[in-house]
């Protein structure tokens, strides 16, 4: 059976591909073709009418660009605030925590276990008006006597990255875990003290786990509406909200499209943008 | 019922929607909904306007009143049933809430009032869908809506039962959800009940207006 | 020209002073992990307290009493049990299938250069820069087009799951095959082993710890998920759903209840990798 894939080499990509890509062919870009053909129709629900409506698209952006790079904004800063926050973490799950990894790496996920209104009711519980948290700070006056932390851009940015955290880990994990030691000893041995080690050696070999991190946190978090949603005011809306706004409150399903795919092609510019940046060997191999 | 719910141990009562709109006491610990008919309903009736005979001026004063609530940071933010939790752990300290869920909450320092200059009475309703068994449906309608029925229903959501002659077999099932009078409101507080404008809740330009105040 | 006493005295005191830094710096990051830990941690700590709680009214949002109730009667409301049940079955089923397949992406893009690899390489990616709503939105509009061929139920849940967290395990995977160390593989086919033996014997266990890490992140984004599969599961209920649908009228503690055993089934089966770990590693100890 080796010789097969052996004779045959050109062909094993496609087979590899075969069965991931026919499902999301099916299941993902079918739908979208038809998003498209509907952020195309104008008119009010449900008579709508296909008439090549590329106003769709300006509308929406002159409407609503406030809010699209506010959600480019938060996603953003919780990215940054992850990698901060995780990166210590999955260099200690992988290089100091030797049988105990496997549970702390379900330490991680073990949050959505816990489903996400249950969870953020708990967060409401813990930093509300009321609670211990914001009494201390506005007693060290951190905080204004009448200040609070719900329903503020500080919120919605750390339910952001409280809920993406994993996100993150995993990737940044991933890639520290494949680090040979003996590298770092190596390193050690030509003089290196251990920060320089870190920076010159483990670093930039983990570099494709940092990379693939901030993707697939900030992407979706760029899309993000339930956190907005239950821990912001309107000062705090994102791209997501108005979104889904449109499709479940206001009915306007070509303007929703229309608004999709721009927030599609904003995150699809930066990305060709952060592959040049980084490198695309270290985006695709 | 819409109407006005706080919390006791954060301000004294609050019985308008003047008040919960200019009460400096109350600022950045008001809640309004998110759903139009609600809250547009309850301020058009603070400013004697009559909700359920909207023109574009009654809505321009309403949605101008919000807006300038929601400028100043008097209200918090706008809720769907999220403004419960809030209610309840005492980030706001009133709030448009509804009847049933004050009910619910049973939380003897949450309150529910009928606004000074009136309140919002709404339904939810069945209805069959296009293809629908009638039969079927309807016979299960018959059913929800006998008496006795319908008796466990309103004892079991706390919520107001459309139908007459409910309020015997709700004693007989539960007496203290029986003498709750936002489960069984009186005829005084039904008579201050006013309905929304079916016009209103289906016209796009006030629906994007409405979702603008939000930041949607 | 330094006397004695002198040369000895300043290195007395570096030498308190380097060892309560070193100790410092070899633990810091151990307490750094397990802050970390702890933040992640917090709100489960309140779900967990919550489940103990005897509520005023139908919500538990505010501390009451204490009581074991909730737990034994953890199934009382109607619906929880079969909603948990289905959660964890799409969940486990559609990881498996996503693991499985995103794996293969992963490997076709990372080790083949082939027609098609960058707009494959975007294909990936488009479904995790799609907001949910539209993802959900636009798969219930295929699924209804196609009522002949299935029914919008636990299935439907199952292929849109399987769908965007393919995404996830692509990336995911690709960040550990960058950078693979292809001499392994090299060494065992000079030594004569065909394609399939060393993909099965070299490679796939290199890979093993990525693709778990993978299947845990595809496992919680499935059992977590509330929008797509709320728009595409018809009768059918999910945990989330569950809780949003009852949300409404009720918080009840069965509904912390549940969410804490999950937690603390899944700590319990992380223990038990530890303890196994433990085993395993003293078991090659002996051996050499």
């Amino acid at each position: 059976m080796g010789g097969f894939f052996h004779r045959h080499r050109g062909v094993t990509p496609y087979l590899l591909l075969a069965p991931g890509i026919l499902w999301l062919g099916i299941f993902f870009l079918v739908p979208m073709g038809f998003l498209g053909y509907q952020s195309l129709q104008s008119g009010i629900f449900p008579d709508f009418r296909f008439t090549w409506e590329f106003s769709n698209f300006s509308t929406a952006l002159t409407d609503y660009h406030q809010q699209l790079i506010r959600s480019f904004v938060y996603a953003g800063i919780a990215t940054v605030a992850c990698l901060l926050l995780a990166y210590p973490l999955a260099y200690w799950i992988a290089f100091r925590a030797g049988p105990w990894r496997n549970l702390f790496l379900l330490f991680i996920v073990a949050p959505f276990f816990v489903t996400y209104l249950v969870r953020t009711l708990a967060w409401l519980n813990i930093l509300a008006d009321q609670g211990p948290v914001v009494r201390v700070l506005r007693d060290v006056h951190i905080l204004a006597p009448d200040g609070r932390l719900l329903a503020t851009t500080f919120a919605v940015i750390s339910g952001i990255t409280y809920n993406f955290f994993p996100f993150m880990a995993l990737p940044v994990y991933v890639s520290l875990e494949q680090i040979d030691p003996r590298l770092l000893e190596a390193a050690k041995d030509l003089y290196a003290s251990s920060f320089q080690a870190f920076l010159r050696v483990t670093l930039p070999l983990s570099a494709p786990g940092i990379v693939a991190g901030t993707l697939i946190t900030f992407i979706p978090a760029a899309g993000d509406f339930i956190n907005a949603a239950l821990l912001g005011t309107p000062n705090q809306q994102m791209i997501g909200n108005v979104i889904q706004a449109k499709f479940l409150e206001s009915l306007d399903y070509p303007g929703a499209a229309s608004l999709s795919f721009i927030l599609m092609g904003t995150i699809l510019v930066m990305l060709l943008v952060y592959a040049r940046i980084v490198g695309t060997e270290k985006l695709t191999g | 019922m819409d109407g006005i719910g706080w919390n006791e141990k954060l301000t004294d009562p609050v019985t308008s929607v003047k008040q919960l709109f200019e009460d400096p006491k109350l600022k950045g610990k008001v809640g309004v909904w998110n759903s139009m008919g609600d809250t547009l309903g309850l301020v058009m009736l603070e400013n004697g306007d009559d909700p359920s005979h909207v023109t574009d001026s009654s809505f321009n004063r309403a949605i101008a009143r919000v807006q300038k609530a929601k400028n100043s940071g008097q209200i918090r933010s706008f809720y769907g049933n999220d403004y419960a939790t809030h209610l309840s752990t005492g980030d706001l300290a009133a709030t448009m809430a509804w009847s049933g869920d004050i009910a619910n909450l049973a939380d003897p320092k949450l309150h529910w009032a009928v606004p000074e200059q009136g309140g919002i009475i709404w339904t939810d309703n069945m209805i069959i869908p296009l293809g629908g068994s009638v039969p079927t449906a309807s016979t299960y309608m018959n059913f929800m809506y006998d008496p006795k029925i319908s008796a466990q229903w309103a004892v079991g959501a706390n919520y107001i039962s459309s139908v007459t002659g409910v309020k015997p077999g709700a004693e007989k099932l539960d007496p203290k959800a029986a003498e709750n009078t936002l489960t069984f409101p009186t005829a005084k507080t039904l008579s201050q009940m006013h309905q929304n404008d079916p016009a209103m809740l289906n016209n796009s330009d006030y629906n994007k207006k409405w979702l603008a105040v939000q930041g949607q | 020209m330094t006397t004695v006493a002198e040369a000895v005295a300043p290195r007395a005191q570096a030498g308190v002073a380097t060892r309560v830094w070193r100790f410092v710096k070899r633990h810091a990051l151990t307490v750094y992990a397990l802050l970390a830990v702890g933040y992640l941690m917090l709100p489960i700590a309140v779900v967990i307290l919550f489940s103990f709680n005897h509520p005023t009214g139908r919500f538990n949002y505010v501390w009451n009493t204490f009581t074991f109730d909730n737990w034994i009667h953890w199934n009382s409301i109607l619906g929880i049990q079969s909603a948990v049940e289905t959660s964890l079955e799409v969940a486990t089923l559609a990881t498996l299938v996503a693991t499985a397949l995103g794996t293969l992406i992963a490997l076709a893009l990372v080790r083949h250069h082939f027609v098609g690899r960058g707009a494959t390489n975007l294909l990936v990616f488009l479904p995790l820069s799609t907001p949910e709503i539209v993802l959900g939105a636009s798969l219930l509009t295929l699924f209804l087009n196609t009522t002949s061929v299935i029914q919008l139920g636990f299935w439907t849940i199952f292929i849109a799951h399987v769908m965007f967290i393919v995404s996830f395990v692509v990336i995911t995977v690709k960040a550990r095959l960058i950078g693979f160390d292809r001499h392994l593989e090299e060494a065992a086919m000079d030594l004569g082993a065909n394609e399939v033996t060393t993909f099965r014997t070299i490679t796939l266990p290199l890979l093993a710890p990525a693709m778990l890490a993978a299947a845990l992140l595809g496992f919680a984004l499935s059992i977590d998920d509330f929008v797509i599969t709320y728009l595409n599961a018809g009768p059918t209920q999910t945990f989330p759903i569950f809780v949003w649908g009852i949300a409404r009228v009720a918080v009840p503690p069965q509904v912390n209840v549940v969410a804490s055993a999950i937690f603390l089934v899944a700590i319990a089966i992380g223990l038990g990798n530890v303890f196994w770990q433990y085993r395993s590693a003293k078991r090659t100890r002996g051996v050499a």
